[in-house]
């Protein structure tokens, strides 16, 4: 506190008409000088009065308090009307402090309904829990999701546990003993308890599971950064027990009531807890897979999960029904047992985020996909990935259709543990089996110690590349940025290995870098990857901007294919070495069989190197392709396709540039030179493929040497040669098994409409450009697929 | 409130030393700089009706006090009203730098990848970084330029006091603004999702200066 210039006073300065007993209604004192005495006296590293217990941050809420805007307590009246009437909407409405969180449910400030609930308001009560739910999983926090629920605060939960635990007095006690139980409360009593209770243990699931699997950077939207006390469960299984036996309670009951109006009520609870009570049990079995039963777990999880999706589905149109009917009693009840703004006093004093809840329908039906995403995305992904090119496949619509950060979450933390990956296989095993599907390495390479050593170095990459499309699309292509590197380093390292390899096999045949070629051909895809996210996020979104980016795709879809070739080179010229020696040595080689008597020989022999066990040719090298072969193939000649959308795409503007539609931007403060280099600033670091400067762009992209015709032929082709590429692929992908397709049949016609919509316009271009016209109005389309814009000309 | 915004405030320049730096003219408006405390009110209007985020009074302080020649407004000649304004500041950010690749001489085509001098690295570094935190214009005096010359200004500002890039967010819905500043070659580097307390998405946008 800096030193005052206030003189101190004993009360003898003051005016002989202000006593120590000050008057209100006696003459006011000038402390006009006081004041300016006081302020010069403050400094920068001082800034005001204060204490210990009142600073400068506390000065400044202070001074927000009853500020509409900045204090989060000021609620509009209207919002906190228990009986719906007319609301008002005027900035002039009154501003009042919201409720604070019970205290009980004889809460003093207003008693939660519990006497007084019926069926009815129960079935509506777990409805609401439902749409609390969704809203955690859409990424609300837990203060504006499931605590806004007034029954799931601690003491509110304590007190309904107390009131219906049949063993509290000691004659309850005794009765359970001679196991003749009571079932204290009421059933809709019971039902909110059992609906709330999955509530939070839900709740507290889901945040285990997010923050365990760490890929949600956002706040952490846990009880405990609220200080939220979450209500304490006396035993192990206690909510799984109090939620069945009020389902078997209710399911005997509705045996009782055929014709009762409550029939619809009841059903609608039994299926919401139903519902809860799957989802709960399937994603605590998926949070901790372990051991040898993992296969067997993952699919009692996901019948759980289907059983889940199946009860939400069946209790849509019973609500659908309630709701038609809801009297205005049960919507009172709604108001007073759900507020948002209970819990603003936590928040701090600072302006909040507007909470915003779905209808019912709409959060029901997205439950219903997010539950659905559970099976798909996590369950089904490990039953039946057993390749790493299959969980590559099967991953990524995963990151495409941008699942929920709970399935997410759930794949990310059941990817690797145990050591192996889904618990099941081992990563190096998988990066050969991999690398042998695709290119052929032969034994003589699998089985040195040099591979080995490479194999594990080469885990914790590829691992990154999996769990990348575990993270949503935004964070995606930051986390890129990052892997580039590591994937640049790696090339000088595959490289030795090969080198390394060579030497060591004896092989006097020319040298076949597998691993050089393997890690090339990934980062090749992570930088492709990396443009395409630009563009799906309209990061890249004006014409110059995306020509660049299609034009950079082109060179880098090439450059993949050029490794993936140089692959199957590989292994087209093994499979034909196996096959003559098989013509000429038809006793002494299998191909691929062990010998009778136990004792393996050739291509078959068992390698003792520590984790390149069972590392043997397989019948990788049939002539007849395998199903793993057709799917790779697949996915080739979806590369082409694109690589030919994206050549197409390019010439098209460059069409529209030449024909006037399109003009260049120049900016007073940057250039384009500047802004491209910023924008592929993670490439210089690559030496393969080589980054591409502005200037190679510009060379690339001049096709002043070609007419306009001559130009619009040329994307024409292009556009023709990806479509007929699709259809090719199509005929491939019906004798495939759906999941393991590279790309979903949906997208596929998406892809064809993109080229078949752009060769449509450039032939509009056309009649223009024939026409003299250069004002035509263009828009670029990515609804159609949101990787590929479709150039729409008026 | 209007007279006390023009009294006593320096009108900016505008025979400035190259065409490039002067100050954009808009018909009957002046460019006025942010000099003292009497002027927030005017910028703490304009902003508080135009944009959704709420900003407290010390949100303003804190740009003004600390960056007062980065605050513009834009005065309305015959009226004396205050119809626009920008405010911004600087950071200094680490920038992590791209590896200095080795040049053609050093390069041998010939050799294999193994044998090529490896790329060295750079250190992180501290870039001065500005950062445009309002704009806003009165509804009645937009299309006739004012947000142009106000972002024009405070970028020439922000190059001169020795900033790489400048970076703001808006929202992805606000093509408006989107347009604006892609013209002076914003480009969108990230999307922010839920962002806003309305829970709508932002893009971060940047510029980098040229050097």
């Amino acid at each position: 506190m800096p030193e005052s210039n206030i003189p101190a006073s004993d009360g003898k300065d003051l005016p002989e008409t202000v006593g120590h007993d000050f008057q209100p209604k006696a003459a006011m004192v000038d402390i006009t000088t006081m004041l300016k005495d006081a302020a010069s006296a403050l400094t920068f590293e001082s800034p005001m009065i204060h204490t210990d217990s009142f600073n400068l941050q506390d000065s400044m809420a202070a001074l927000e308090i009853m500020d509409q805007k900045m204090d989060c307590c000021e609620v509009p009246a209207s919002a906190m009307l228990i009986e719906p009437t007319e609301q008002q909407n005027d900035k002039d409405e009154r501003m009042i402090f919201p409720r604070p969180a019970p205290t009980g449910l004889d809460d003093v400030i207003d008693a939660l309904p519990w006497d007084e609930l019926t069926i009815e308001d129960a079935a509506f009560i777990a409805l609401e829990n439902v749409i609390r739910l969704e809203s955690l999983l859409s990424g609300s926090s837990v203060v504006e999701s499931t605590y806004t629920c007034l029954y799931s605060h601690k003491v509110v939960l304590e007190d309904m546990h107390k009131r219906l635990d049949p063993c509290m007095s000691l004659t309850e006690q005794m009765k359970a003993i001679m196991q003749t139980p009571t079932q204290k409360g009421t059933m809709a009593q019971r039902s909110v308890f059992a609906s709330t209770l999955l509530l939070v243990e839900l709740t507290d699931l889901v945040r285990g599971v997010i923050l365990n699997a760490d890929i949600y950077e956002e706040e952490d939207f846990g009880t405990s950064t609220f200080n939220i006390a979450s209500f304490r469960r006396p035993s192990e299984g206690f909510t799984l027990k109090i939620v069945l036996d009020e389902i078997s309670s209710i399911e005997e009951e509705s045996t009782k009531l055929d014709q009762y109006d409550n029939q619809d009520a009841l059903e609608a609870i039994r299926l919401t807890l139903s519902f809860q009570k799957d989802l709960m049990v399937a994603v605590s079995s998926l949070a901790r897979l372990s051991g040898k039963t993992i296969r067997k777990e993952v699919e009692a999880a996901q019948q759980s999960i289907k059983s889940a999706k199946k009860k939400l589905q069946d209790s849509v149109p019973i609500f659908a029904r309630l709701k038609e009917k809801q009297s205005d009693s049960v919507k009172v009840i709604l108001r007073r047992t759900f507020d948002p703004f209970v819990n603003r006093p936590l928040v701090g004093n600072s302006p909040v985020r507007t909470i915003v809840f779905r209808d019912a329908i709409d959060a029901t039906n997205e439950m219903i996909r997010m539950v659905d995403e559970v099976d798909w995305c996590v369950c089904k992904v490990i039953l039946k990935a057993n390749s790493l090119g299959r969980i590559r496949r099967m991953m990524r619509p995963v990151s495409s259709e941008s699942a929920n950060i709970l399935t997410r979450s759930l794949l990310v933390l059941n990817l690797y543990f145990d050591e192996l990956i889904f618990g099941q296989y081992s990563l190096p095993e998988m990066i050969v089996r991999y690398m042998r599907q695709l290119s052929h390495v032969p034994d003589s390479i699998v089985n040195l110690p040099t591979t080995d050593a490479f194999l594990n170095r080469l885990c914790k990459p590829v691992y990154d590349t999996l769990k990348l499309m575990a993270l949503n699309r935004n964070r995606q292509r930051s986390y890129l940025d990052i892997m580039l590197g590591d994937w640049s380093a790696l090339r000088e390292e595959a490289y030795i290995a090969d080198m390394t390899n060579h030497q060591d096999s004896g092989s006097h045949s020319e040298l076949q870098p597998h691993f050089s070629v393997y890690v090339i051909s990934t980062t090749i895809e992570l930088m492709d990857n990396y443009v395409d996210l630009g563009v799906e996020l309209e990061l890249l979104c004006n014409e110059h901007e995306l020509t660049i980016a299609y034009w950079y795709r082109d060179f880098l879809l090439s450059s993949l294919l050029t490794q993936l070739n140089t692959m199957r080179r590989y292994k087209l010229d093994a499979k034909k070495q196996v096959h003559q020696d098989a013509e000429q040595f038809p006793a002494t080689v299998s191909g691929g069989k062990p010998q009778k008597g136990g004792k393996k020989k050739g291509k078959n022999k068992v390698s003792v190197s520590n984790g390149a066990s069972n590392r043997t040719n397989r019948d990788d090298l049939s002539i007849t392709p395998t199903v793993e072969d057709i799917e790779e193939e697949v996915e080739y000649l979806f590369l082409n396709a694109k690589r030919f959308l994206c050549r197409g795409i390019v010439r098209f503007f460059v069409s529209l540039n030449q024909a006037g539609l399109i003009k260049e931007n120049s900016f007073d403060f940057t250039s384009n030179e500047i802004i491209y280099q910023k924008r592929f600033e993670p490439f210089i670091d690559i030496h393969q493929p080589p980054y591409l400067t502005y200037d190679d762009y510009l060379k690339g992209s001049d096709f002043t040497k070609l007419t306009q015709n001559n130009l619009v032929s040329a994307s024409s082709d292009s556009f023709g040669v990806a479509k007929s590429l699709i259809d090719q692929a199509l005929k491939h992908m019906s004798k495939l098994d759906p999941d393991f397709l590279p790309i979903q049949v949906e997208e596929v016609k998406q892809l064809s409409k993109v080229c078949v919509a752009n060769s449509v316009y450039l032939q509009r271009l056309k009649q223009l450009t024939v026409g003299g016209k250069t004002n035509a109005k263009l828009t670029l389309d990515m609804a159609t697929h949101k990787h590929f814009c479709t150039i729409k000309l008026g | 409130m209007a007279e006390t915004a023009t009294q006593n405030l320096s009108v900016l320049p505008e025979d400035s030393p190259s065409d490039d730096k002067k100050p954009p003219s808009v018909p009957q408006i002046v460019f006025v700089n942010y000099e003292n405390e009497s002027q927030i009110n005017d910028v703490m209007r304009l902003v508080a009706l135009d944009l959704s985020e709420p900003y407290s009074i010390f949100t303003y302080r804190y740009f003004l006090h600390r960056f007062p020649d980065l605050c513009i407004m834009a005065v309305d000649q015959t009226t004396g009203d205050v119809c626009g304004c920008v405010v911004g500041k600087i950071d200094l950010e680490t920038v992590a730098s791209p590896t200095i690749l080795p040049t053609e001489e050093s390069l041998d085509g010939e050799q294999s990848p193994a044998d090529q001098p490896l790329p060295t690295p750079v250190s992180p570094q501290q870039q001065q970084t500005g950062y445009i935190g309002m704009l806003a214009v009165s509804k009645l005096y937009r299309r006739q330029g004012i947000g142009k010359a106000l972002v024009k200004q405070v970028l020439q500002r922000m190059e001169d006091r020795g900033c790489t890039s400048v970076t703001l967010e808006t929202e992805v819905s606000n093509k408006t603004a989107q347009e604006l500043y892609q013209n002076f070659g914003f480009v969108r580097e990230e999307l922010l999702v839920r962002y806003y307390l309305n829970n709508s998405d932002a893009y971060r946008l940047r510029l980098w200066f040229c050097r």
